[in-house]
């Protein structure tokens, strides 16, 4: 009672400081706010939002209610998508979660009233639009600029250990969320605030006759501006401001105790114990033969594991699902050929052990999945295998057609992974081996004519992630396409003689070479020619264009391109000046530019070195990335004049 | 009944002898695997219309697909609800050899809600196979059979199903009974190894070996080069509405009396409202104009399909008191308004598309994926688009102009067209002035103004926010690193359909100093470096859905201690695709003066003209690439 006292206390002092946020009670000032006051450019906001999760007992038992109650205003007509609410629902069978209680209006002024309209029963649409999940959708009566909706609905959900993130940061600026999730003290989880705003939740306790103790966690924040999308960002939810739960213990005095997993070790430990990991994965019947013979003649290690992982790339394709658990196992999985993430992965991990390597699952969460903020079981949603011999640590993840041994998808490159060791008992958090420079080398010969035209031979070779980016993007292309997108990629050269290798592999590099010609190799003025010597080879954007940054830059893998270009002049010319040369870094050894012009022997040579050390670049760093890139650009097209001598 | 036997008979006959070869893709013509990512080895599609109101569909499929990118052209999929019925589905798969390896029956079929992106709600399924092949290529077999009572759309026979997929066989057989007359229409069926079979009551296609082709840019759209037969019955039906119609004036009559007739009530105070806000307009536009503001104001866009709803508005009432519609509802909203205040307006039907595509005026028939309205005036027709809350009255550059479309009177359907708009209407004018400084950085003050379809490209603008302006204005003068807007001022005119820039920016490093010189390339404000692809052996033919205009005047002014080494000469480039001139002139010491006027046209151009084309703009990128020297004095 004491709390509720406070409590009521504390709402009432924010009546009358400012809003009312009862629900109906929208006010004269809000319909004619032209702005908000968080963004003065958004076309609607949240003018105030709470979310009350809670338990509840009713006959079957206890569920999870949550209440929504929304106000939005709408400025303008860019605004009017915020007029429409869906509603997710996970509910296989029919048996899952359900909405009630939609109670909406649309507020308007009209001729100096407030005109209230309801929204229509019959214009709320359920739908299925998969097996598991369905749809509520609405969209509101009568809106117009300046416009407020109002509307409140409860979600009731079986699965009470499970409560989904409360995201409190959107798309549009939000002037006030209040969020607060109620538990059982005996049903206890853990909160993590997540975002790049910093925000605390309050706790405190209070009494429900079902439930006796109850935890109460509060979240409440003003003004949060919109989350808006950037150019190379790994997942923007890790950015949005949110709290996130995890089950961590269920007691029930003198009945039960169970304890989940609360640190990354517990975590690892959890998921080896189950039956997949502890059980499954040691069954090698359905798979013996076929490997006894895969591996004859097999004399290091090293050759057993880069057959084996070959092996499991050829007999089982992917089903574009994610899993850390079987969704064929193993037997079925290889007689199906194909199978989800851990169907391909734990094959692999059995069959190293097989050959009598130490192998074991790495457990992580792919960029897709965002970063797991806290020791959590069900927020992983991958697995790959984990290899080691000698001291040498090696990486495999056999769902990606051109992966290779080190060299992962990107998305697996998220944050670090949990190792699953129960032949030896070591459960613990791991650092993926970080990927290596995916190099690129060019070296291009060049002819200048004195009308200006330029032709040459180009020669190229890509290493590790650039090699599989430059296969995923060629695969399944027809030829001639993919020259005609080459010509566009640089600089509309006409392209002749073009040859790739090693495209179908993933192993080692891909070599590109062709022939080329540009109309418009140079400029020619008053007798001189203007020649840029890095020709179509040059960067011609800054992909950076936002004055200022709240996320890290993430490149997805380090990289470093290497040009050698010479190019064969007129007769008789001659640079008319002296070429600079310029050598460029970017603090924290983050990246560096190197750019040697020359001139020997009548050829203009040019070295040029560009390299990104880091996948990802923090967010403090990027003004000084940005800059990079401008000066970069400036010294690519810079332009040497070549006058008769 | 007897027909439906010698079909039965002549289906198990033609399946039985020739179809297992089908399955294995080792038996793939050469001449079809090229450019293809897929082939269509048979497609047998049966249709019977066993009356104006029963159709039953059947489809018996075999796909071989190559790569990843040809998992698209499987197909294996029906939609639908509460009028069609799935009477039975299959699919089986086979690998490389021919082997079955996996049947899916119908409830192994993924079912899922058929609504798209833009649509909030629709009752419309779809049953489709979903399955994660393990090697290439594979074999898809698919049969499925549905029975509907709406037969206002009859399947066509569309022997090629897109680009990268080629056609070993596609057969179409079309039964009818008596009581229907059935009409035609025949495109693009020259080149083809075809056979055709007509009976009383029945009609046969059977085309073999085509090609797959590949998408080219600047091509006419898929649907104007591919062969295909068009059908349709004289009396059909739909969502349970009977009709008979095969001339476009029946055909608008019994759109407008069972669709669109009984849609327009408004309440007693909304046409009180309407008068009230007329009352003293001079003339049927001017009252047109405050009911398509009013109209703007009130609704907005929201797409609703359920049943007839599909094909019928929603009351107007109805409109009146949500607020919203999909374009049915708010053209049909907007027609009884002007109805209540004495204008007249006519409901229209078309297509909708960046491209324009016509209503098939020689095929009368169910056609369009829009509704418009259309208020005779005497000053010709006027077209309104009612789902855009924006755009000016009666403007329709960009995605409806241009076509022929089904207008809807009481009296009766007619084929109209709407306004086209010509290059020269397509205009847009830049004036400016470049300042230059002797550190080679540029700062400008252009004023960009757009009319016609350029005026479409740009007005969206209007409501961007200064965060994403910065961002468009960045992209599209991409060509200058390091730009930077100082001022920024836009102008929608919606009375006069123009749309006014007026913009300030600088750069550093423009200008590229090189020893005493400095390298200027005089157009900064408009430059064009599109090159259109190289394709070493154009197979489609050229079309230009639209021309546009620009000019351009430009001052520039040179930088302390530079003057000009030589002016450059005029350049003017001709070409059935439209003209350039380039002409700088030297107003004073300081002062360079730029006119530009770039003009292109529409038109059909054969494949031939292709390297033209590309020729055409390439000239134009260079020229406004073109650079002069400074010296130093």
């Amino acid at each position: 009672m004491k709390y509720f006292n406070t409590l009521m206390l504390v709402v009432l002092c924010n009546t009358l400081a400012s809003q009312n946020y009862d629900f109906g009670k929208v006010s004269k000032e809000e319909l004619t706010e032209k702005s908000c006051s968080v963004d003065s450019t958004a076309n609607a906001a949240v003018l105030y939002e709470y979310r009350n999760t809670y338990f509840s007992m009713n006959t079957s038992g206890p569920t999870l209610q949550t209440e929504i109650h929304k106000r939005i205003k709408i400025y303008n007509k860019e605004g009017f998508d915020s007029a429409t609410e869906t509603i997710d629902l996970f509910d296989p069978r029919g048996a899952g979660e359900s909405v009630g209680k939609i109670r909406a209006y649309t507020y308007n002024l009209e001729g100096g009233k407030i005109v209230k309209t309801s929204l229509d029963k019959d214009q709320v649409f359920k739908d299925r639009v998969s097996y598991n999940y369905k749809q509520v959708k609405f969209t509101m009566p009568n809106v117009k600029e300046g416009t407020v909706i109002e509307l409140k609905y409860r979600i009731t959900s079986p699965y009470i250990w499970n409560i989904d993130e409360f995201v409190l940061q959107r798309e549009i600026p939000i002037k006030r969320i209040e969020a607060s999730l109620k538990t059982p003290e005996w049903f206890r989880f853990k909160s993590t605030s997540k975002g790049y705003l910093q925000f605390f939740p309050k706790q405190h306790l209070a009494h429900d006759p079902n439930f006796e103790t109850m935890v109460v966690n509060e979240y409440k924040l003003d003004n949060v501006s919109a989350l808006k999308e950037e150019s190379y960002v790994d997942n923007i939810n890790n950015y949005r401001a949110g709290a996130v739960f995890e089950l961590v213990s269920i007691e029930i005095p003198g009945q039960m105790y169970r304890s989940y997993a609360q640190t990354w070790g517990e975590v690892a430990r959890t998921i080896g114990s189950s039956d997949d990991y502890k059980n499954q994965l040691d069954k090698s019947n359905s798979f013996d033969e076929e490997l006894d013979e895969l591996l004859v003649g097999a004399t290091s290690d090293i050759e057993k594991m880069d057959r084996i992982f070959k092996y499991v790339k050829d007999h089982i394709k992917w089903n574009g699902i994610d899993g850390k658990s079987f969704f064929h196992g193993i037997r079925k999985a290889l007689k199906e050929k194909k199978g989800n993430t851990a169907d391909i992965n734990l094959t692999l991990v059995a069959m190293l052990r097989y050959a009598g390597l130490y192998a074991n699952p790495v457990v992580i969460s792919t960029k897709d999945n965002i970063i797991p903020f806290f020791p959590t079981v069900d927020r992983l949603n991958y697995v790959i295998a984990y290899t080691k011999i000698g001291e040498e640590k090696y990486f495999l993840d056999a769902t990606e057609e051109f992966s290779d041994i080190n060299v992962l998808p990107v998305k697996d490159y998220n944050w670090r992974g949990i190792l699953i060791d129960n032949p030896n008992s070591v459960w613990d958090e791991i650092y993926l081996k970080e990927p290596d420079l995916a190099l690129s080398n060019y070296t291009i010969n060049a002819n200048l004519n004195e009308d200006g035209t330029i032709s040459g031979n180009f020669n190229s070779e890509y290493s590790k992630h650039k090699a599989l980016e430059f296969r995923k993007n060629f695969k399944d292309k027809d030829l001639d396409d993919f020259i005609t997108i080459r010509e566009g990629r640089f600089d509309d050269i006409e392209i002749s003689e073009y040859t790739l290798e090693n495209t179908d592999s993933y192993k080692g590099n891909v070599e590109e070479k062709f022939n080329f010609y540009k109309e418009e190799g140079a400029d020619i003025i008053n007798d001189k020619i203007y020649v840029q010597p890095f020709m179509f080879l040059k960067i011609k954007e800054n992909p950076f264009k936002l004055e200022k940054r709240l996320f890290p830059v993430d490149f997805g893998y380090p990289f470093f391109n290497r040009y050698i270009v010479s190019i064969d002049i007129p007769e008789g010319y001659a640079p008319e000046t002296e070429l600079s040369p310029i050598i460029m870094k970017i603090p924290n050894n983050l990246g560096e530019f190197k750019f040697y012009p020359s001139f020997v022997g009548g050829k203009l040579r040019l070295m040029v070195n560009y390299k990104i050390n880091k996948a990802v670049v923090s967010a403090e760093n990027y003004l000084f990335l940005k800059q990079f890139f401008n000066e970069m650009i400036i010294k690519e097209n810079e332009q040497i004049v070549l006058t008769k001598t | 009944m007897k027909h439906l036997c010698f079909l039965a008979l002549f289906l198990v006959s033609y399946f039985s002898t020739s179809q297992d070869k089908y399955y294995s893709s080792l038996t793939i013509p050469e001449t079809l695997s090229e450019h293809a990512n897929a082939v269509i080895r048979k497609n047998d599609v049966s249709v019977s219309l066993n009356s104006p109101a029963e159709m039953v569909v059947e489809v018996h499929r075999i796909i071989t697909v190559l790569n990843k990118e040809g998992n698209t052209h499987v197909n294996a999929f029906a939609h639908y609800d509460n009028s069609i019925k799935i009477k039975s589905i299959n699919a089986s798969i086979f690998d490389a050899n021919g082997t079955q390896i996996k049947k899916i029956r119908k409830n192994d079929f993924t079912d899922v809600s058929a609504v798209d992106g833009g649509t909030l709600y629709s009752d419309s399924r779809v049953k489709f196979l979903s399955y994660t092949p393990v090697s290439y290529p594979y074999t898809v077999e698919f049969t499925c059979e549905t029975e509907t009572n709406n037969t206002a759309f009859i399947e066509s026979f569309m022997p090629l199903e897109g680009y990268y997929v080629s056609t070993e066989n596609s057969s179409y057989i079309l039964n009818y009974s008596d009581e229907i007359t059935l009409r035609k229409k025949e495109e693009n069926l020259e080149n083809l190894e075809l056979k055709t079979d007509k009976t009383a009551q029945q009609i046969v296609y059977k085309a073999t070996n085509l090609k797959a082709l590949k998408p080219e840019h600047h091509s006419p759209e898929f649907n104007e080069i591919i062969p295909r037969v068009l059908f349709a019955s004289d009396k059909f039906a739909l969502k349970g509405k009977q009709a008979e119609a095969n001339n476009w004036a029946d055909f608008g009559k019994w759109i407008y009396n069972d669709l669109v007739k009984d849609a327009s009530d408004l309440s007693p105070e909304t046409v009180a409202f309407v008068n009230n806000l007329v009352k003293d307009k001079p003339n049927d536009i001017e009252k047109a104009k405050a009911i398509y503001q009013y109209v703007q104001n009130k609704t907005r866009y929201i797409s609703v399909q359920i049943g007839i709803g599909g094909w019928k508005p929603f009351n107007a009432s109805e409109v009146d008191e949500l607020g919203y519609g999909d374009c049915k509802g708010l053209t049909n909203y907007t027609m009884s308004l002007l109805k209540a205040v004495g204008v007249e307006s006519y409901y229209t039907v078309l297509y909708a598309s960046k491209n324009q595509r016509d209503i098939d005026k020689d095929f009368v028939s169910m056609q369009g994926n829009h509704a418009i309205l259309t208020i005779p005036s005497n000053k010709g027709d006027l077209w309104l688009e009612c789902t855009s809350q924006q755009i000016p009255f009666a403007f329709i550059g960009g995605f409806i102009d241009d076509r022929d479309v089904l207008v809807v009177k009481p009296e009766g359907g007619e084929i109209k067209h709407t306004k086209k708009y010509y290059s020269s209407e397509n205009l847009q004018t830049t004036k400016g002035t470049c300042q230059l400084l002797a550190d080679g950085s540029i700062t400008a003050t252009t004023s960009v103004i757009s009319q016609g379809v350029q005026y479409n490209n740009k007005y969206w603008l209007e409501s961007e926010t200064p965060r994403d302006l910065d961002i468009h204005y960045k992209n599209r003068w991409n060509y200058i690193n390091n730009f930077t807007i100082d001022k920024l001022q836009i102008k929608n005119d919606k009375q006069n359909i123009k749309f006014e820039e007026n913009i300030s920016f600088n750069a550093a490093n423009y200008s590229k100093i090189v020893g005493n010189r400095m390298l200027l390339c005089v157009n900064a404000l408009n430059r064009s470096t599109y090159i259109p692809n190289r394709y070493s052996n154009r197979k489609l033919p050229v079309k230009i859905y639209r021309g546009y205009k620009d000019v351009d005047e430009v001052e520039i002014k040179l930088p302390q201690g530079y003057k000009i080494e030589a002016l450059p000469e005029t350049i003017n480039i001709k070409s059935q695709f439209g003209t350039y001139s380039l002409i700088i002139n030297e107003k004073d010491a300081n002062t360079l003066v730029y006119n530009r006027v770039l003009e292109t046209k529409a038109g059909e151009f054969t494949k031939e003209a292709y390297k033209d084309f590309r020729d055409f703009y390439k000239a134009i990128a260079k020229s406004d690439n073109l650079k002069i020297a400074l010296i130093k004095l």
